[in-house]
């Protein structure tokens, strides 16, 4: 009788432990990590509005190399930017969980020829993925076959498609 | 006193323990079973009636035995000597009665006190008995030692599920639910029915601004956000996810609206 109710508490325990479990296995995110997304960005303040339409690519090699492609437009009061650059990332770190934490230093951003967007406006797309000016923070949550809803510092930001 | 089988497996005759002399894993046997073993230990190999035996082990003490009695304790008498090692013990003479197969050793040990001999090498004996006590039925070998190593296994296992739900969470989790016309959608918090009205009318007029239409195939994720952080007051994603003809995902357009800015202008 006592055996019986030993392997029932123990599968009473190791169900659970095994569900979690494959459930942190499955959420891991394996590197490479290439993901690509199109978001159009709007910002409200005070009657105005400022507006990106990116093309995005990010690009994970590993926890110490990464990068994130923009190229589209931008437009506020009348006007329209180009938006052609690459943000390099290094020095990351990861954390494993129901999401994954991808944690980098902004080495550098390459702008190309025909890119002339504001630093105001770049700057505050790029606050929703900072957290100070050369920390990138990116939360990614698997959600299903090849889809993960990516999170900024303060909100959702994206969906992206695996490559 | 003690009779030891085969030179590997001892009776102690004081406590009914039976034990492996090599790695003394003990075994303290119900009383039947422990008169049982006596008589045929003592029976120098000759056969030995049911009905001697329903006499000695049960009449004898004003007790009732049945054929089903004596073939539980002579079934529990094999698995444990099995357990130990001598798989060959006891053997069964159809419609007469049971003796011990040829071959099989007994020795007599006439120490006084074999307890008291024992008891530096059979510390977990009192314990096994103890524990015999309550467990009439479990007939395996279950030491103290083995009970606390799965007692440990059971607490790492409680302490990992722990650590992993806190680490993994479920705040996460998405709800799909299914929006009239078709389309799926993905929301990341668990909503009341007017909330959910809501931000269904929300997600509608987002895609009608966008000139998109909810049907079958498309999937919609979708978080709204309130903040009073210096940055603005609320953010909002909508995801328009369309699949290919396995289900998977081919195209997502991202619309994010941020009130705010992240600088004054």
């Amino acid at each position: 009788m006592i055996n019986k109710i030993i392997l029932t508490v123990f599968i009473l325990l190791a169900l659970p432990a095994g569900f979690y479990w494959y459930n942190y296995q499955h959420n891991q995110i394996s590197l490479p990590f290439n993901c690509l997304y199109s978001t159009d960005y709007t910002f409200k303040d005070k009657g105005d509005i400022q507006t990106i339409h990116l093309k995005q690519d990010l690009i994970i090699r590993s926890a110490n190399h990464a990068y994130f492609l923009l190229n589209g437009t931008a437009e506020t009061s009348g006007k329209t930017y180009k938006i052609n650059r690459t943000v390099l990332l290094d020095k990351g770190e990861v954390e494993h969980g129901s999401e994954t934490i991808f944690r980098y230093t902004v080495n550098s951003v390459n702008k190309k020829a025909d890119d002339d967007l504001p630093a105001d406006i770049f700057d505050n797309l790029m606050s929703e993925y900072t957290l100070s000016s050369d920390v990138f923070e990116l939360h990614v949550y698997p959600q299903g076959r090849e889809t993960y809803l990516l999170g900024g510092t303060f909100s959702y930001l994206s969906v992206c498609l695996r490559e | 006193m003690r009779y030891i089988i085969n030179s590997s497996i001892a009776f102690r005759v004081e406590d009914g323990a039976l034990y492996r002399i090599e790695s003394n894993d003990t075994v303290v046997l119900p009383i039947p079973a422990q008169r049982l073993l006596l008589i045929i230990l003592e029976s120098g190999g000759s056969i030995l009636r049911r009905e001697f035996l329903l006499q000695e082990v049960w009449d004898k003490f004003g007790l009732v035995g049945s054929n089903n009695n004596l073939n539980q304790y002579l079934s529990l008498l094999r698995r444990t000597v099995s357990a130990f090692g001598c798989e060959e013990f006891i053997e069964t003479i159809p419609k007469v009665g049971i003796k011990i197969i040829d071959g099989v050793q007994i020795e007599r040990d006439n120490t006084e006190n074999a307890l008291s001999q024992d008891s530096g090498e059979n510390d977990n004996v009192i314990e096994t008995r103890l524990f015999t006590h309550y467990t009439k039925g479990l007939f395996r070998i279950w030491s103290l030692k083995n009970i606390m190593a799965f007692s440990l296994l059971l607490i790492v296992l409680i302490f990992l599920s722990v650590i992993v739900h806190v680490k993994t969470g479920v705040d996460q989790t998405p709800v799909t639910s299914t929006l009239k016309g078709g389309c799926h959608l993905v929301l990341y918090s668990e909503l009341n029915s007017q909330q959910y009205e809501r931000i269904s009318a929300k997600v509608n007029d987002y895609l009608k601004k966008n000139d998109k239409s909810c049907h079958p195939g498309v999937t919609i994720y979708f978080d709204d956000i309130s903040s009073q952080s210096l940055y603005g007051k609320g953010r909002t994603l909508l995801s328009y996810c369309e699949s290919d003809k396995k289900g998977i995902n081919d195209v997502c357009l991202n619309y994010f609206f941020g009130d705010g800015l992240h600088y004054d202008k």
